[in-house]
């Protein structure tokens, strides 16, 4: 991981996790969403598996766990762009996106 | 929610995502036909399935998906690191990979007592075994 150190990898990875859940929360009590909508599980899914590369990283190991938040991630703006991008969206993408790439990167890196 | 519980039912959530994945990728590598139709139809019901466990979950954690999630996605690779050729034999493994995740599935729902999604588990299962039947001929003769 010569690009992003560790422990810049981590808290990036682990400040992407908050917003997902804070998305979802957000999903829950502005539109009525529960648990059950792909959006609001694919976020929570996506925070799940961010929060395990983030204890995974900070482990030195990490590689499995990178490519599930990865894929998760990924699967998460998929299920975001099906919804349709509203505001809260529109932060929490990127950032997917960003979280994503960084985590291909440190992959190859390994 | 007792601790136990919550660590069975995140165990479950590992074993549920990979399913997910399983199905994408046995879908990608045949998409046409009939199986290709079931797969598009399973993988719905899968992720549909993965909701209702979530909603039941009050901290959803991936911890344990680490290990067999490498393994499928590792699962095609030679020890030399190169993909393996996809086979009959790969679409059958593939099969009874969703076959066994279905049926701990199952076991799950019976375990928590939820008889319509047991009956979801089960259709999913009579669905699918015609397809892996039709895998194992193809492999075998």
């Amino acid at each position: 991981m010569q690009g992003t150190s560790r422990s810049e990898l981590a808290a990036e990875l682990e400040r992407c996790a908050r917003l997902c859940e804070d998305t979802a929360q957000l999903y829950v009590e502005r539109h009525g969403d529960d648990v059950g909508t792909e959006v609001v599980s694919s976020l929570l899914l996506a925070a799940a598996a961010l929060d395990t590369a983030v204890k995974a990283v900070e482990a030195g190991e990490g590689t499995t766990a990178l490519l599930i938040a990865s894929t998760l991630a990924s699967d998460a703006v998929a299920a975001a762009e099906r919804r349709g991008l509203d505001e809260s969206l529109l932060r929490c993408v990127p950032m997917l996106r960003r979280v994503a790439a960084l985590c291909e990167r440190a992959l190859d890196e390994t | 929610m007792s601790r136990y519980l919550q660590i069975y039912l995140n165990d479950h959530l590992a074993g549920a995502t990979l399913g997910v994945e399983l199905a994408k990728r046995t879908l990608k590598e045949n998409p046409d036909g009939e199986l290709g139709e079931f797969l598009r139809w399973l993988g719905g019901r899968l992720a549909e399935d993965r909701r209702a466990l979530l909603a039941r979950i009050e901290r959803p954690s991936l911890a344990k998906a680490g290990g067999a999630w490498l393994a499928e996605k590792l699962g095609r690779l030679k020890p030399n690191g190169h993909l393996t050729t996809y086979s009959p034999l790969s679409r059958l493994v593939e099969l009874e990979g969703l076959k066994t995740g279905i049926e701990a599935k199952r076991s799950l729902w019976l375990s928590l007592g939820d008889a319509e999604l047991v009956a979801r588990s089960d259709e999913q299962l009579e669905r699918l075994e015609p397809h892996r039947l039709a895998a194992a001929r193809e492999t075998f003769g």
